[in-house]
């Protein structure tokens, strides 16, 4: 049964969350995925949230029922309107399932299979993460005068619960805490970002060579890094899926409308929830997106509807970020080792300790990939105009990561060497999509799920199929 | 620039070839290393801070708290201690126990707040003698105890 209640919660998620985003013409079936599946865990993580506020213990009923209450709603109120699914070409594999396919789902494979051993869990599982799930499942929601406790400030009690609640809202279905079986999480994390990174590639018409060696090299990156750094049943796989779940907004592949806002608002509000710095990315991502969004719209687009895309994207991670903080507010639950004054003088510590931190041996040289990412704001031509809403965002996060290193009260070389290489794992994915859409995408191609030319972000048409 | 533009595919393709290699000898590297020490994990030993499942220390460790668990109420609080043997082990020890009993509060003997709140205490590796404490149990790699509340206290 524990087992089969991590596999059914992400399916029944990935049904709710698909019945509640509108359908966007150029999303493919991976993208259809990618998005949904987030909604669904966000919209889960609100649901449980609600439910500890207004003192509703969580129940393996409401994990069920709710999110079909909820689809029932929404349907209701946008009765008028489609409001389910377009159909679209479900699926391109296994016909065009080639070599770098096989080698990065190979990599991906290897992780998944390791992952239940609990031989590359994150020590911070045990730590916090697993904890406070097993508290949770244990209280039935989420224990607030448990993460307030005084002992309980070295486990970051400040931090979002999603998922804690995920592993808690899995241990309810199975009737019991089971950790190996909670390790499929970071696995599906894992393949939904190759999926959305393979989305993001296809639908920007990069060639299929590039597409195949550029699969198989991201597969095989992340699983040396997600298994070397020991990344298994954390969040930081979460806040790089949120990353490249943003990127078809962000790159103009969903339209314009308030699909492409809602999208982009769900990968906020998934970074939001999983991890404290997950809560800036989600600021930088919006930002990012409504620069883009109103700088670059098509032009006969009215206020009315810029008003809905904006609030489209701001809305989902306002909704999780609000009663996050209204929780740590209430419960004091803020650390002060969160901040202190900034100081240049760090660097003397910092600097070597980033250095050595990102040539680790079990990174293999795979973090100094991250470079790339402020390089992408410099880069020439379309390719490079298209991903730089991506490219801010992204360099945005890496400055505040190292605003924190300068602004903090914990010892430098400490505070690099147990953090650094998880907050670069955070970026490395999308920034190696990105890369490759801005070396070798077309420039102005928007493919549709069936694999025909659709638009380009000013509205022209692209013969390319 | 035209020869450039007709050159950068062709040096992209270059460049993606050699890091898929880079990527697949990296792979292979960490899930072979991650493979051969789950297999050897019953011969490993390492500091608390590395401890992972499988390994001899945690499946100690693990019998010791199982059999606390039969002894101790869910919902009580439990004070633990450990041998003060290294950097952190101690700390470290204690972010476990506290993951092995989620449904008990566990708090470190050296939190002030453990005198007050404790109304067990658990000794993983240590015997603790304190007219407040009334042995419970003799367990596998440990002590259980009672803590009596202030007022009965000598």
């Amino acid at each position: 049964m524990t087992w089969l209640a991590a596999v059914l919660l992400p399916v029944l998620l990935l049904l709710a969350g698909r019945s509640l985003l509108p359908s966007v013409e150029e999303e493919g079936a991976a993208g259809r995925a990618v998005s949904g599946l987030l909604a669904g865990m966000v919209f889960l993580g609100l649901l449980l949230t609600a439910f500890t506020w207004c003192g509703i213990p969580w129940h393996p009923a409401g994990l069920l029922l709710g999110p079909w209450l909820a689809v029932l709603l929404v349907r209701r109120l946008a009765a008028g309107r489609p409001a389910g699914a377009a159909p679209v070409e479900l699926s391109r594999w296994p016909s065009d399932f080639g070599w770098g396919d096989v080698a990065g789902l190979a990599g991906l494979l290897g992780f998944a299979l390791l992952a239940p051993t609990l031989w590359i869990t994150t020590p911070d599982f045990v730590y916090h993460w697993g904890l406070k799930g097993a508290r949770f499942f244990h209280s039935r929601g989420i224990d607030f005068e448990f993460l307030a406790r005084s002992w309980s400030s070295v486990i970051h009690p400040d931090y979002p619960h999603l998922l804690p609640s995920l592993y808690a809202a899995t241990a309810l279905l199975a009737g019991r805490f089971h950790a190996p079986s909670l390790m499929l999480w970071s696995a599906l994390f894992l393949a939904l970002t190759l999926a959305g990174a393979r989305e993001v590639w296809r639908s920007t018409g990069v060639d299929r060579f590039t597409q195949q060696a550029a699969f198989a090299f991201l597969g095989l990156a992340l699983a040396a890094y997600a298994t070397g750094y020991v990344l298994a049943g954390g969040a930081d796989l979460m806040i790089a899926l949120a990353l490249v779940a943003a990127l078809p907004p962000l790159l103009g592949l969903v339209g314009n409308g308030p699909g492409a806002g809602l999208r982009l608002g769900v990968a906020a509000a998934f970074a939001a929830g999983a991890k404290i710095e997950g809560v800036p990315l989600a600021a930088f991502l919006v930002g990012a997106f409504l620069v883009r969004s109103w700088i670059r719209g098509d032009g006969s687009s009215g206020w009315r509807k810029r008003w809905q895309v904006a609030a489209a994207a701001v809305l989902p991670p306002l909704l999780v970020i609000l009663p996050w903080l209204a929780g740590v507010r209430r419960h004091g639950l803020f650390q002060s080792t969160n901040s202190g004054p900034f100081d240049w003088e760090r660097a003397r510590e910092l600097l070597p300790a980033m250095a050595e931190t990102a040539s680790a041996p079990e990174l293999h040289g795979l973090a100094w990939l991250v470079l790339l990412l402020p390089l992408l704001l410099l880069w020439p031509g379309p390719g490079g105009r298209r991903v730089r809403p991506f490219a801010l965002a992204g360099t945005a996060q890496l400055l505040f990561y190292l605003w924190v290193y300068f602004a903090s009260a914990l010892p430098p070389r400490y505070y690099v060497l147990s953090s650094f290489a998880r907050l670069l794992f955070h970026l490395l994915p999308a920034t190696v999509v990105a890369v490759i859409v801005a070396a070798a995408g077309e420039p102005r191609a928007i493919r549709s799920a069936a694999g025909t030319s659709v638009e380009t972000p000013r509205g022209g048409v692209s013969g390319t199929a | 620039m035209e020869r450039a533009l007709k050159a950068g595919p062709v040096l992209l393709r270059i460049v993606l070839v050699i890091a898929v290699a880079w990527a697949a000898f990296a792979a292979c590297s960490e899930i072979g290393g991650a493979l051969a020490g789950y297999d050897g994990r019953a011969g490993r030993r390492l500091g608390v801070m590395g401890w992972r499942e499988g390994i001899p220390q945690v499946v100690r460790f693990r019998r010791f708290m199982e059999a606390a668990r039969a002894h101790v109420p869910a919902g009580s609080t439990v004070v633990f201690t450990s041998p003060s043997d290294g950097a952190d082990q101690q700390f470290f020890r204690t972010r476990w126990a506290a993951y092995l009993l989620p449904e008990m509060d566990v708090v470190p003997l050296s939190d002030p707040a453990a005198t007050r709140v404790g109304q067990f205490l658990l000794g993983y590796g240590q015997q603790v003698d304190h007219p407040r404490l009334e042995l419970v149990q003799r367990l596998p790699g440990g002590w259980l105890y009672r803590v009596r509340p202030v007022t009965d206290a000598p």
